[in-house]
């Protein structure tokens, strides 16, 4: 018997686990307690992962398709094949009509050479991963706000705050150790405020809650700035010190109604002024928040607005403040940081076609020279924009690691649709995903307990996640399909994961400084980590705002893409709930996890239900124009009236079906957060 | 019987450990990656961990009642036969503190009474026991609550603990050999306590209705992550399940918990205890009044809780609420 310690596999908390091992097999899961995260801690998810890594439905050995099935093959046979096939496709149609999806389950070594890979083999700069549909307004909006697009501050940290503003986020069911951070707090004494349409479990735990409606964010945070500066309750030596273009934000609020955000809010005036002078006066105040915020078509306008709030009254850069995004997957901060986007490459180095600015030209010369090939100057496609190439037939091959975009999208049939369209697409993946079972070819990737690697949490810390087992059957790890499929193309990519980080720390500025001997030193080191003697940063905008001055910006509302009418009157909200997790691929095969929660269902308030003649846990049908889901009822007072609420974890009744693909034009995230819907009762 | 004291060195200590472990496998306290503590088997003494407060983060149960535990297996494409998981296990020595052994003799109620579990009685046929005391207590032990000493007076076979310097070693039966240089000292008796509850009025606990500061408190804290099951040492349900299909696969046995809603859902939808609060009620009449108690505090509930909310809050809550 012996112990691997290891990070979770599930949220973007970062939690250390240990994996028991016992005849060469991962029998049980234990929490560490010596960390600075979940000290002795995990969620119901956490306990039961290693039943997916013993799990019968495990892919044993590569597949080609052949006819309409799936056919077992070599690892020889399927890496020449998609080799053969990309080269094919770049030499008639581009570079450009190869996309690939990197995952942000996989570590940073094989994220960065996913990128690497993309760039440097196929010659595109169509890389993108699933930090798209969630944070990617986070990335883009505080990089303009603040000049850095990570959580600011710990996690521990949450404590030290006597207002927490928990904004667009439920920790409870999404991140559940970070709510017993938040819980603590309350337990010490920190008020908090929850702004949320539903009557989520912390609610139970605050001071306040503002049941506002869906997608009026930011009237509701503008309000409160403006409140703050009527109140006099502004930092002004912050501003003035640290800001800019303060000026012009203020004269823009002069001209904004109190009275009519109350009103598009729900929220009267008086509790948005008290609200107001709570967070600005009982300091230090946190910001809290996660894809209730981000998934909108003004996404990145949602998360400037509250930068504003926290530059306003200089909560920031001091212990118990900051603005802090909740990343919702174990490495989606470091699919970021490893440049796995379309226009960034690792360390958030622009690219573009100019390059006006000299640094950004010598460190992508860097990249350049280190890669032994040109980097692409002109922006990839995000994933929204693959699916619609793909649609246009403008792009004939994807490879997509680890994510089941069939059912994470938003419009399912049109995902459907551009798989079907696409000459060739190439999965990788532990399970048969739904989007796995439309792939060419697909490779066998081995678990998380199977390989080692880096993983990069939401408070930004980097940590060492270590080998528990060998691949089990003929699986490989993400990083060495990747360097197979590279060498096949003539491309050297290597798989040693210690090299590989030495790679990415030699040209990923906030990686300087850190190597794993100085995270198995320090228990992980938060980035910014510049140099040898950096232990790594864990507060932002300490000393300065990293931008050099943080950037006042009046963001301007917008009503929701879909708003309720006459033929569909209710808005239908998305979520995840405890028990499982974004598509379900792991969690619905954990054995007491599918026995507690293994059916889609609908919240609905029961004024509506009563309106409609509709029973708890009868099943309903919910509609809007783009499909119909059969879903069990769940009456309750948790939502409030004119609000359905869905979670969208289950591929048989596949929430997604419903939700729309408007897209917030900076960041290119959908609005997965509302849709207009309607309900039938079933005869 | 009376009790043997006698003084031991470390170099006596590794010796000894060094001659057990040819007898049988070790089980101690060891020291793992972020430097938290396990029982864990030991290759040598210099892994082993004696002076520390509180408990290792596992229980005895990794050793007794795993938490997968397969029973057995068929692959029809090889075999029309199937494999039943044989366990031949060797002989077992585990140095353990007195609350853990106190929640084996529980676990050894459930599955030693007929019919006999055959699995935990291998297992635990073969187990040795030695106590380890505490000379230090933990952050969240509570033994006391339950008239348990961190030091155990006189319930033990063999026992040793570290005071001050000096390592004691305590022999009321020698279930195994002793170490060779022994120095016999006067028989000491230390009066250690944890941190105790009154309990003493606590047959009211599982009604919800006349406690419901209690369960209110619960009811918003309890995220059912159900480590509070899966680390406490006494607790034994166990549901089983089926990996695979008709061609091959494994039945296995597996850890549960009370606090999941379909731990009591029957088969056609009806559940008896359909909200968290009555599943709470239910696990605290199984941990404090029904037969004997299955809390032996030794806090790891209140350890790995994320809503503060574990047996010595329970508690401390209870008393303050009483009325």
């Amino acid at each position: 018997m012996k112990r691997v310690l290891a990070i979770c596999p599930y949220c973007g908390t970062g939690c250390n686990i240990y994996f028991q091992v016992q005849d060469g097999k991962v029998k049980g899961v234990y929490p560490s307690y010596n960390n600075n995260i979940n000290q002795g801690k995990l969620c119901v998810k956490g306990y039961s992962c290693a039943e997916i890594i013993n799990h019968p439905d495990r892919l044993r050995y590569p597949l080609i398709k052949k006819g309409n099935k799936l056919v077992k093959s070599s690892w020889n046979e399927a890496i020449s094949k998609v080799a053969q096939k990309f080269s094919e496709i770049i030499k008639t149609d581009g570079s450009d009509a190869v996309g690939i999806i990197g995952s942000a389950r996989t570590t940073n070594e094989e994220l960065y050479q996913t990128q690497k890979f993309a760039r440097a083999v196929i010659g595109t700069n169509n890389v993108d991963h699933c930090a798209r549909i969630c944070h990617s307004p986070t990335v883009v909006g505080l990089i303009k706000s603040l000049g850095s697009g990570g959580m600011t501050n710990p996690i521990s940290d949450i404590e030290n705050a006597k207002t927490i503003l928990l904004i667009g986020s439920n920790p409870y069911e999404a991140h559940p150790i970070i709510a017993w951070r938040i819980i603590n707090a309350v337990d010490k004494g920190t008020d908090l405020i929850v702004v949320d349409p539903r009557k989520t479990p912390l609610v139970k735990f605050c001071k306040k809650h503002l049941q506002i409606k869906p997608g009026s964010d930011i009237k509701l945070i503008n309000a409160l700035c403006k409140i703050i500066i009527e109140e006099k309750l502004d930092d002004k030596d912050f501003i003035e010190k640290n800001c800019e273009r303060f000026n012009e934000f203020n004269n823009k609020l002069k001209k904004f109604s109190l009275k009519e955000a109350a009103e598009i809010t729900g929220i009267e005036e008086d509790t948005l002024r008290d609200t107001a002078i709570a967070y600005a006066s009982n300091r230090p105040s946190s910001i809290i928040y996660a894809l209730g915020i981000t998934e909108h078509i003004t996404g990145t306008s949602n998360v400037r607005a509250l930068a504003n709030l926290a530059m306003l009254t200089g909560n920031l850069g001091k212990e118990g403040t900051g603005i802090n995004p909740l990343r919702g997957q174990n490495n989606v901060q470091g699919g970021c940081d490893m440049g796995v986007a379309p226009y960034i490459l690792p360390g958030y180095i622009a690219i573009s076609s100019s390059c006006e600015k000299e640094t950004e030209k010598n460190l992508i010369e860097k990249f350049e020279k280190q890669y032994k090939n040109k980097i692409p100057k002109t922006k990839g496609l995000m994933i929204p924009e693959m699916i619609k190439a793909a649609l246009e037939g403008d792009l004939k091959a994807m490879w997509v690691i680890g994510e089941d975009i069939l059912t994470s999208e938003a419009n399912r049939d049109k995902t459907k649709k551009a798989l079907k369209n696409l000459e060739f697409l190439v999965v990788s993946d532990i399970f048969l995903s739904e989007t796995a079972k439309k792939a060419d070819v697909i490779f066998p990737a081995c678990s998380f307990a199977e390989k080692e690697g880096t993983f990069t949490n939401t408070e930004r810390r980097v940590q060492k996640s270590n080998k528990a087992i060998e691949p089990l059957f003929e699986s490989k790890s993400d990083l060495e399909i990747i360097s197979l499929v590279a060498r096949e193309m003539g491309y050297d990519i290597g798989f040693d994961p210690k090299e590989v980080f030495e790679e990415i720390s030699y040209l990923t500025p906030q990686y300087h400084g850190i190597s794993y001997e100085k995270i198995k030193k320090q228990g992980g080191v938060q980035w910014p980590c510049r140099s040898e003697e950096d232990e790594g940063t864990p507060i932002l905008h300490k000393d300065s705002i990293a931008r050099g001055r943080g950037e006042f910006f009046y963001p301007k509302f917008l009503p929701p893409d879909e708003t309720p009418d006459e033929n569909y009157p209710f808005y239908l909200s998305t979520g995840r709930i405890l028990f499982h997790f974004n598509s379900a691929t792991m969690t619905k095969r954990v054995y007491r996890i599918n026995r507690e929660f293994e059916e889609n269902f609908v919240m609905l308030n029961p004024i509506d239900a009563e309106k409609y003649g509709i029973k708890n846990g009868e099943l309903i049908a919910v509609e809007n124009i783009r499909g119909a889901l059969l879903v069990k009822a769940s009456v309750t007072d948790d939502v409030q009236e004119g609000l359905l609420w869905m979670p969208f974890h289950f591929a048989k009744k596949p929430t997604n079906q419903l939700t729309n693909d408007a897209l917030d034009p900076q960041s290119g995230v959908y609005e997965l957060k509302v849709c207009a819907a309607r309900i039938k009762k079933c005869q | 019987m009376s009790i043997k004291t006698y003084k031991i060195d470390k170099s006596s200590l590794k010796k000894w450990i060094e001659i057990l472990s040819k007898e049988g496998e070790i089980i101690a306290p060891k020291k793992e990656g972020n430097g938290d503590i396990f029982y864990s088997f030991i290759d040598n003494y210099e892994g082993i961990v004696f002076d520390f407060a509180g408990t290792p983060i596992n229980t005895p149960k990794d050793f007794i009642f795993e938490h997968y535990k397969t029973l057995f297996k068929w692959d029809f494409k090889n075999s029309p036969l199937i494999e039943e998981s044989k366990d031949e296990p060797k002989k077992r020595i585990i140095f353990a503190r007195n609350c853990d052994i106190k929640a084996i003799k529980l676990l050894d109620n459930w599955f030693g009474k007929n019919p006999k579990d055959d699995t935990y009685k291998k297992f635990r046929e073969n187990l040795l026991i030695i106590h380890l005391g505490c000379s230090k207590i933990g952050l969240f032990c509570f033994c006391s609550t339950f008239d348990i000493s961190p030091i155990e007076k006189f319930d033990f076979d063999m026992q040793i603990l570290f005071l001050n310097e000096d390592l004691i070693l305590q022999v009321k039966n020698e279930i195994m050999q002793l170490p060779q240089y022994l120095k016999k000292i006067e028989n000491i008796e230390i009066d250690t306590e944890t941190k105790k509850y009154n309990i003493e009025n606590i047959k009211n606990i599982a009604d919800i209705q006349g406690n419901n500061i209690l369960y209110d408190e619960i009811d918003r804290r309890c995220q059912v992550c159900d480590g509070c099951t899966f680390l406490c040492p006494a607790c034994s349900c166990f549901d089983i399940a089926d990996f695979g299909d008709e061609t091959s696969g494994e039945r296995v046995r597996m850890w549960d918990s009370c606090l999941f809603e379909s731990f009591t859902r029957m088969a056609k939808g009806y559940n008896p205890l359909p909200t968290k609060k009555e599943r709470w009620s239910h696990r605290l009449s199984c941990k404090l009044l029904f037969n004997e108690r299955s809390c032996t505090g030794c806090g790891r509930c209140d350890m790995s809780c994320p809503g503060n909310i574990g047996m010595s809050s329970i508690l401390s809550i209870y008393q303050k609420d009483e009325r």
